[in-house]
């Protein structure tokens, strides 16, 4: 009997130089808990070579600079959870995380495997959009810097190739008078996936009476997280109006592309969708408010 | 092709002739011969294979098991046996949160993580701690329920009382006051 090679990288350039040598059988291995289900619920290819990444110690800390957050690859669900830096400055990132699967999963799930794994219901990946994050890929080529949205290219497709592996996720920190928030739906309250979320990014004006700048994704309703512009465009510039969120949500619905599956019809996830943007919106507003704009 | 790991498992150091495809769920039930953590959904949803590594709980069939080298294992073996119960498994039995048994280890493995780093939560914080366990038979009210009498226990323990102190303690502040004073409904 064959069985398949496992091979643990010390850094990255071992990871990359390891992922090269195993040219299309490599697989990585980073929190396990979207690969092992896969391996649990089938027999394993042979021929795969799993290159694991979780012994790499310059990819497990979240870093700031003056004006971003540095998280790296391996950085755990639960981290994202906890961390107060996270909270201070990526709020919509720090609730996705918080709502995402159970803590045993947390505990080991990472950013790095959300982006990676591309799935559309995953909940990180949406805030990230909010979020404007961009993601450091390296590989034998070299370093690259790419949005979220340039390396997630549809259901489970990304634009990596089977040498390069993410290193950082990069998110500029809010500026003053800005909050971001997530919100999800699911059949339960723990250990569900999204039959829909929604993240948004909220820059208030000065006098935070009206909207000045705002960032709206929309998860689990089309093949990839995507962005709500409509909302967007309908929102900048606009005065602080509870009816008007309430009625431009609704241009949530027409960017989405919701199929029926298990967790929700496609015309839930229509009509929910919209609520959930409207929620968020709402939420990041008040936060904004009660923080007195001070950031 | 069979491969060497060594970990520690409860505390002792231990080597398991492995393949590369196992998860530390096959590792621990079927080499390793640990009876308590259990094989149930083997996707990560249910808890019931629930073990601490390092710390952590988590669900030992998403983990591969090569990537456990060096690193701590704890199982309920690790907690108490029949005649010296650890206070969550004296609390599980005592509150009857467990029914069937089989989510048992699972929740209390859970538990134990979560109360090793947060010894004093709220309610809701345990709701959320046991949020990854699934129980099919008593529901989730006992366990929690259970958490709490058990974190009340060790606090008995760390003060220095026996269980049979604390309630002696408990009788003589009740001693000669009624039952209304004392606010003490009998069931």
């Amino acid at each position: 009997m064959q069985y398949i090679t496992y091979l643990k990288a010390n850094t990255v350039e071992d990871a990359v130089g390891k992922l090269h040598g195993a040219g299309d059988n490599a697989v990585i291995l980073a929190g396990g808990t979207d690969l092992l289900v896969g391996f649990n619920s089938h027999s394993v290819d042979p021929s795969t070579t799993i290159v694991y990444i979780g012994e790499i110690e310059t990819i497990k800390a979240i870093k700031e600079t003056e004006a971003e957050l540095l998280v790296g690859s391996m950085v755990t669900t639960t981290q994202l959870a906890e961390s107060p830096v996270i909270g201070r400055y990526a709020g919509a990132l720090q609730q996705a995380a918080q709502e995402s699967a159970g803590p045993q999963v947390r505990n080991r799930a990472t950013i790095g495997g959300n982006i990676a794994t591309a799935s559309p219901a995953g909940d990180l990946i949406t805030a990230l959009y909010a979020l404007d994050a961009s993601v450091t890929v390296v590989g034998t080529s070299g370093s690259v810097r790419m949005k979220i949205g340039e390396i997630i290219t549809g259901v489970k497709r990304t634009s990596l190739s089977k040498d390069q592996m993410i290193t950082e996720i990069i998110i500029p920190k809010k500026s003053p008078g800005s909050e971001s928030a997530f919100e999800k739906i699911g059949k339960r309250k723990a250990m569900t996936i999204s039959a829909a979320s929604a993240a948004c990014q909220v820059t208030l004006s000065k006098d935070q009476k009206s909207i000045a700048e705002i960032k709206v994704a929309v998860g689990a309703a089309a093949p990839t997280v995507v962005f709500a512009h409509g909302v967007e465009d309908a929102l900048r510039g606009r005065a602080i109006d509870d009816q008007l969120v309430k009625d431009v949500s609704k241009l949530a619905a027409e960017v989405i592309n919701p199929i029926t599956d298990q967790r929700a019809t496609k015309w839930y996830r229509q009509e929910v969708v919209p609520v959930l943007v409207y929620n968020t919106i709402m939420k990041a507003i008040s936060q904004v408010q009660k923080a007195g704009g001070v950031a | 092709m069979k491969l060497t790991i060594r970990f520690k498992l409860n505390g002792k150091a231990v080597s398991a002739a492995i393949t590369p495809e196992m998860t530390l769920l096959t590792v621990l039930k079927d080499v390793m011969l640990v009876n308590s953590v259990k094989r149930a959904c083997v996707s990560g949803e249910c808890g019931a294979c629930t073990v601490i590594v390092d710390g952590k709980a988590m669900n030992a069939c998403l983990i591969l098991a090569m990537t456990i080298e060096d690193k701590n294992v704890e199982t309920l073996e690790n907690l108490g046996a029949p005649d010296r119960l650890h206070p969550l498994q004296k609390a599980f039995v005592e509150m009857g949160a467990s029914q069937c048994g089989f989510c048992t280890p699972g929740f209390i493995m859970a538990a134990k993580a979560f109360l090793d780093e947060n010894p004093d939560p709220t309610e809701e914080q345990i709701r959320v701690a046991l949020s990854g366990n699934l129980c099919r038979c008593t529901g989730y009210v006992k366990p929690v329920k259970a958490v709490q009498q058990a974190i009340q226990e060790m606090k008995d323990i760390e003060s220095g009382l026996t269980p049979v102190q604390a309630i002696q303690g408990a009788a003589r502040i009740m001693q000669g006051h009624s039952a209304e004073e004392l606010n003490i409904q009998i069931h």
